[in-house]
């Protein structure tokens, strides 16, 4: 049954979650505690969710989760239920059924190449040409891709020889060419200066058109206007899940919050604003 | 160390499985032929340097192979009395450095992956090759990043003999925890981008392989067949 326009999906009706977990823990191979524990979350098409917290939270292994590479691909121990675009994790032909539907962004560009590339141009089709796309189709997304990402000029660059942000752009496009249902996106702009950075997240609500877009950031001040749903973690398990405006208002969730936000917060102002526009309206002529 | 030379040499120009199966052969052969007949077999490596006009081969493979004579002279002419056997093993092993580096620097890494992807090789045939091309630079660059880091931190890594063998520790445990970890990561990466999936992989830029160039191929084969064959039941 087709879920939303852009997806087909294994026996999921309509409304129903792309990517969900269930009462999920995952402890990595040769570890004593797990790095997630007790998470239920749900992921719909068509919105942009930050997944946030900080260091040792579970961000980037709960991206890995979703990803459907545990226990298969990771190892480790994994429990609860973990249904990507209506598939088992545990499923052993999951890596054939997934095959270029779940993309995922690591926050390290340089393991990501493929090594047999030798080009921009060959590193981004990389993904497309595994699956089998003709020609004409990965020299489309190729394109496609570069234009999105602004590195059209980097084509015909050795991608061993660009600098971190140009990498992580070329891998950005890598996933993004090969149109995923599931696009997850670990620390993306960790490489770029902060206008590409803000360049960056301009795309991702445009990204987001019909399929899972999941980013893990603690560039809150950055990414936050772009962020339709914000996933707080702590310690492995969730600690708030709602619009974005109302966690990064949510004085619980403070050390989660914006730059403007913590200020005011430790301010200890009532009801706080969480970026300058807003506290400049709310307190303009007053500070 | 000797990297792509762009040129147009026969084996630049041909089928990069055809200037495979040409280094088959010539190697082969040095290993096949019986007695001082095996020399022959460096100057045919000599020549492919010649006509492919890679002479900077020359730079790199002579001083790689010059202590294997040194040694095996010394070990089978002057310790054993048997110059021949010491000939032979050196030129056997000149032969091997010296086609497989005139390869190196006629096919680029790039053409020869795409050649195996044409082919339909399994994905981890041609992964294979194109990650043992980039290993050397691979490791170099990760090398200098780990040597300038612990640099960083105070590691003395020249002056004596004993403060270079004092840095091969903190050296190399980096380097191969990190080459490690990459590894790790380069599983999600490959897997996430559909590499094993099942997929017929769609080659972008398939080399030409023309009639002449697979009569060519399948003939340096079959000749290397042939000497083995001969080599165990004849000779």
């Amino acid at each position: 049954m087709v879920v939303s326009s852009g997806c087909s999906c294994f026996g999921l009706d309509a409304g129903d979650p792309l990517v969900s977990l269930k009462g999920v823990a995952y402890r990595y191979p040769g570890a004593d505690e797990p790095a997630i524990d007790g998470v239920d979350l749900e992921f719909q098409g068509g919105e942009v969710t930050l997944v946030t917290g900080p260091l040792d939270a579970g961000c980037s292994t709960l991206l890995i989760v979703a990803a459907g590479l545990v226990p298969r691909v990771m190892g480790g121990s994994l429990s609860g239920q973990v249904e990507i675009l209506g598939l088992d994790a545990r499923d052993e032909k999951l890596g054939v059924h997934l095959a270029g539907r779940v993309g995922l962004l690591l926050p390290t560009p340089w393991t990501q190449l493929s090594g047999m590339a030798f080009t921009v141009k060959d590193e981004i089709a990389f993904g497309p040409s595994n699956l089998g796309w003709n020609r004409k189709e990965i020299g489309a997304a190729v394109d496609r891709a570069m234009e999105e990402l602004d590195i059209t000029k980097l084509a015909d660059r050795d991608p061993t020889r660009l600098s971190g942000g140009e990498l992580q752009k070329v891998m950005m496009a890598s996933v993004v060419s090969m149109n995923p249902d599931v696009l997850l996106l670990d620390e993306p702009a960790i490489e770029l200066d902060p206008r590409a950075a803000g360049a960056l997240y301009e795309l991702l609500p445009a990204l987001a058109n019909d399929r899972v877009l999941v980013v893990a950031s603690t560039d809150i001040d950055r990414i936050h206007h772009v962020a339709d749903r914000t996933v707080v973690l702590g310690g492995g398990r969730v600690l708030g899940d709602g619009p974005t405006a109302e966690i990064l208002r949510n004085p619980d969730f403070h050390a989660s919050t914006t730059t403007v936000g913590r200020v005011f917060h430790a301010a200890e102002v009532e009801s706080f604003p969480v970026t300058i526009d807003k506290a400049v309206e709310r307190f303009g002529g007053r500070c | 160390m000797v990297g792509y030379i762009p040129g147009d040499g026969p084996m630049h120009r041909t089928h990069p499985l055809t200037a495979l199966s040409i280094v088959v052969l010539v190697a082969t052969g040095a290993f096949a032929v019986p007695g001082m007949w095996n020399t022959a077999f460096v100057g045919v490596a000599v020549v492919l340097v010649l006509v492919e006009r890679v002479p900077r081969v020359f730079k790199t493979a002579v001083p790689l192979a010059l202590p294997f004579w040194f040694f095996l002279l010394l070990l089978h002419g002057l310790m054993g009395d048997d110059w021949q056997r010491g000939v032979i093993l050196a030129a056997r092993i000149t032969t091997m450095v010296f086609v497989f580096l005139v390869f190196l620097a006629s096919v680029h890494p790039a053409r020869l992956v795409e050649a195996f992807v044409a082919k339909k090789a399994p994905f981890f045939v041609a992964f294979l090759f194109a990650a043992t091309l980039q290993a050397v630079p691979d490791l170099r660059s990760r090398a200098a990043a780990v040597l300038e880091a612990q640099r960083c931190r105070g590691l003395r890594a020249g002056g004596g003999l004993a403060n270079r063998v004092g840095a091969l520790v903190p050296l190399t445990v980096p380097l191969v925890m990190s080459a490690l970890a990459g590894l790790d990561e380069k599983t999600v990466a490959l897997e996430t981008r559909g590499a094993t999936g099942g997929a017929a992989k769609t080659p972008l830029n398939p080399p030409a392989d023309p009639l002449s160039s697979r009569i060519v191929r399948w003939s340096s084969l079959l000749a290397a067949v042939v000497l083995v064959w001969t080599r165990v039941t004849l000779w």
